[in-house]
């Protein structure tokens, strides 16, 4: 009976301590008080590179390029892919990259953990960031980024801004119009290098099989009632096998629409649907007396959904929904008809094409609302941030290496390993150009001479311009997948900029109405009531979709979150919308 | 009794020491962590630490008793655990009885190696089997759907995604479940069979007087290291199959925490719950002991 005995011990205590998930936290206090003096050095001997190991130019004058007199180790968090493949002999802790680092700034990394997905960084972080361990430099998402700066985690990194960040990176930050800088500051400083991304990221657009349109003898849908007969007829002519799917939904796990937190175009997302009907669920809107209220709330929100919900019932809507494993595995392998995609989905359509080299997937900015405009909601350029772990004797490495990323985008482009990989790369586009990439590369296929344009803002035209011709075949002005070399390298980023931005340029064409949250991160009491509200949210729209709740319990979803802290949470969105 | 004189006689050094790593894996795993407690006590900021961080006494005990969820995912927890139990005790006692009887001893063994395979599986490889199979295009619903039937959504709604949970694990671990009644199975004497036998006890009456006396013992022992289980519902299983859909009818204590701690980073929400189970735990397991003790005589201290 022994062995039963420290069995059953074993067992109470493991029911007793199990829960403590985060029990594992333990972490001695103090340790960010004993490297605070190093800090402070550094700070006040920015200017002065003379005994301070920063990177200087030749005569020893800090410099945006400059390189370390000493070498400088780096502590770094990866997320690694199992599935990206590298160069002969190189591997994730040591290749190209690393090199580059090593050679160009003297700068000597290590890598304290990696991760095998996006999904698993976030979690390792948070483990890293409730324990107090973190790596010298890694990345963050917004709720990262509110809950460090509260802690007082983060170093600050306005000085070495102003010194080291060149006109390069600076230019893109103030593309933003204020809104890059608004995301990383606290208490008036500088505590993270934002991304920025290209605001035509944000679009939903509707992707639709062309040539089962044109074998069917079909329109292009233009609303969302044509959507539903269209994707109906997809199905009924067992058009991609018979598990056709008409309207695609996103992978499980995934949102359904992007909100003011994530405002991306949400893969296969049902936004399209949403803004169709001047729904923005997900994002802080005006109302009719133009008071900021939660777009989840209103009542186009509760129409769309019952929409959906009989798309769902009627079987034009992914029967899947909600439950989907891999919504890219379902439209590369030829079963659905339509899905709502950003411009970029050219360059995930060579396993499309590798199953069906005839599966023309064009864009449109579709569906329109009843009075024919393209409503759309606009992103917020920055979402993603890098930090440097407080007490980190170097904070002006960040913004160092992303000078050099900069300068060196084509070199560092064709070292062979994936981008992903590059230490702290942050992408710095420019928000919003004054004319868009298809535009430009359409006038020269139409007049064959290169129009003027901005060559800051359009850093990577002159090699599109140098290879439209070979990816593009004519006629110049058809972009069905039959006029395309896809076997070009440039095929997937030109597909992406000819038929996905320019069927954005056709939405603003069509007259297109932008809608912008009030807000892109979390008020102060969000950061502890947010996501159970963000899951209430989930889990009730799923089910009013699927129909296993009535849309008539909408009223009480809208008063439950209301009462468990959406109301508070409101009202501070107000105040800082008025401030 | 001579092997429990041995740990009080001199010489129970080695047992001691055989003892060492599981202790000193106990102390590790479950009892140092339990300094974290107090995080649920206070306005947990990483910056400063666990001893540093502001007390807010019982604030995150009072948010957590407003949302809805933590009476949900406790009563998904004690419904998916209780039946869980039941299954977990009835299936394999059954299957051990009935393959008792089976006198060809290969079909026995074959049977016996074959049920007992998906224990060894793990969830997040089953669960994407499950998915495939039960899904709206998996081969049940296909057979379904050919035979005129309505679909069953087995992913998207409650019931029956709780119905596939229950299953599923049962099926998983009722060959392995089953070893331990067929070693007390063949413990029982033949003597008594062939008495019973002479005085004219047929097959019903000898199991029920001869064969469920014989494993009584072994029935109660792991139904109540079962009850120790009874808050943890499956968080692996779960994990793998659950999506927001369904979590008003299979989100339980421990993939509620994973969600609240690790992905949402509320930690000292995440611990208050965390806490709260521990404490439901601690309740149960004394309950379900003194039960076992009372009714069956059966003790362990």
């Amino acid at each position: 009976m022994k062995r039963n005995r420290t069995y059953l011990a074993r067992l109470g205590a493991l029911v007793l301590a199990a829960a403590m998930l985060t029990g594992c936290a333990g972490q001695p206090g103090g340790s960010t008080e004993g490297t605070a003096g190093i800090t402070a050095d550094v700070k006040t001997g920015a200017g002065t590179a003379q005994g301070e190991n920063l990177p200087v130019d030749e005569s020893g004058n800090p410099d945006p390029l400059g390189r370390y007199q000493e070498p400088v180790s780096l502590k770094i968090a990866q997320t690694v892919n199992p599935t990206i493949p590298f160069p002969e002999g190189q591997t994730a802790t040591d290749n190209a990259f690393f090199d580059y680092l090593k050679e160009a700034m003297n700068i000597e990394v290590e890598v304290m953990w990696q991760a095998g997905s996006a999904d698993d960084y976030n979690e390792k972080l948070n483990l890293a960031i409730s324990s107090g361990e973190l790596p010298d430099l890694f990345s963050v998402d917004g709720p990262q980024l509110k809950m460090l700066m509260a802690s007082g985690m983060l170093e600050d990194i306005t000085e070495s801004y102003e010194i080291y960040a060149s006109d390069r990176v600076k230019m893109a930050i103030d593309s933003t119009e204020g809104k890059a800088m608004e995301a990383v500051s606290y208490d008036g400083a500088m505590m993270a290098l934002p991304n920025v991304k290209a605001m035509k990221d944000g679009y939903d657009l509707l992707w639709i099989r062309q040539d089962w349109l044109e074998e069917l003898g079909l329109e292009v849908p233009k609303t969302i009632d044509e959507i539903r007969t269209t994707a109906k007829s997809f199905i009924d002519h067992q058009m991609g096998g018979d598990k056709t799917i008409g309207l695609l939904s996103p992978s499980s796990g995934s949102s359904l629409y992007a909100n003011f937190l994530k405002s991306s175009a949400v893969m296969c997302g049902l936004g399209g649907i949403f803004q169709a009907n001047r729904a923005f669920p997900g994002y802080w809107i005006k109302d009719e007396n133009g008071e900021t209220v939660y777009g989840s709330l209103t009542q186009e929100t509760k129409e769309t959904l019952q929409i959906l919900a009989d798309m769902y019932q009627e079987g034009t809507l992914d029967p899947e929904l909600g439950t989907r494993k891999d919504a890219d595995e379902a439209w590369k392998s030829g079963r659905a008809g339509m899905f709502f995609g950003p411009w970029w989905v050219g360059y995930n359509l060579k396993d499309a094409l590798a199953n069906d080299p005839g599966a023309d997937w064009q864009a449109y900015p579709y569906p329109l609302t009843e009075d024919g405009k393209w409503s759309a909601h606009m992103m917020n350029p920055s979402d993603t941030f890098c930090v440097i772990r407080k007490g980190y004797g170097h904070p002006e490495i960040l913004i160092l290496m992303n000078n050099y990323y900069q300068r060196d985008a084509a070199k560092v482009d064709t070292m062979g390993v994936d981008l992903g990989l590059l230490p702290a790369r942050l992408l710095l586009n420019i928000a919003k150009q004054k004319e868009s990439d298809a535009e430009i590369l359409k006038k020269y296929l139409e007049t064959d001479t290169v129009p003027d344009y901005d060559k800051d803002e359009h850093n990577l035209m002159q090699n599109d311009l140098d290879t439209v011709k070979g990816a593009k075949l004519e006629p110049y002005d058809d972009y069905g997948i039959e006029n395309w070399n896809i076997e070009d390298t440039n095929f997937p980023r030109l597909y992406s900029i000819l038929v996905g931005v320019g069927a954005i340029d056709k939405g603003y064409e069509t007259g297109c109405e932008e809608t912008y949250s009030d807000l892109y991160w979390q008020t102060d009491s969000m950061q502890r009531k947010w996501s159970n509200l963000q899951k209430l949210e989930d889990e009730m729209f799923l089910k009013m979709i699927l129909g296993t709740v009535s849309i008539d319990e909408f009223d009480q979803f809208a008063a439950d979150w209301e009462s468990q802290g959406g109301a508070d949470i409101t009202k501070e969105v107000r105040e800082a919308v008025h401030k | 009794m001579r092997k429990l004189s041995c740990l009080t006689a001199g010489n129970k050094k080695h047992y001691w020491l055989m003892v060492l790593p599981a202790l000193f894996w106990m102390f590790c795993i479950n009892i140092a962590p339990i300094g974290g407690v107090i995080m649920a006590f206070e306005d947990f900021n990483p910056g400063l630490g666990l001893f540093k961080s502001p007390w807010i006494g019982l604030e995150n005990f009072k948010y957590m008793f407003q949302l809805k969820d933590v009476r949900q995912i406790l009563g998904n927890t004690f419904l998916i655990a209780f039946c869980k139990i039941i299954g977990n005790l009835i299936v394999p006692v059954v299957f051990a009885l009935l393959l008792n009887e089976v006198k060809n001893m290969v079909f026995k063994r074959t049977t016996q190696t074959i049920v007992y395979l998906p224990h060894f599986l793990s969830w997040v490889a089953l669960g994407g089997m499950l998915m495939e199979i039960f899904g709206y295009y998996g081969p049940i619903n296909m057979l379904l759907s050919g035979l005129g039937f309505d679909r069953m959504l087995f992913f998207q709604e409650g019931g029956l995604f709780r119905g596939l949970i229950i299953g599923s694990d049962i099926w998983k671990g009722f060959g392995f479940n089953a070893i331990v009644y067929l070693a007390a199975l063949t413990g029982i004497s033949q003597d008594l069979y062939e008495a019973a036998a002479i005085d004219g006890a047929g097959k019903w009456q000898r199991m029920l007087h001869i064969t469920l006396p014989g494993i009584k013992g072994t029935i109660i022992l792991m139904t109540v290291l079962g009850l120790g289980n009874i808050l943890n519902a499956g968080f692996d299983q779960i994990y793998n199959l659950y999506n927001p859909a369904v979590y008003s009818a299979a989100d339980i204590i421990d993939t509620w925490v994973y969600r609240a701690g690790l992905v949402d980073m509320q930690f000292s929400l995440a611990s208050a719950v965390g806490l709260l189970k521990s404490v439901v735990g601690f309740t149960t397991i004394s309950v379900s002991y003194l039960i076992a003790y009372k009714f069956a005589g059966y003790r362990i201290f």
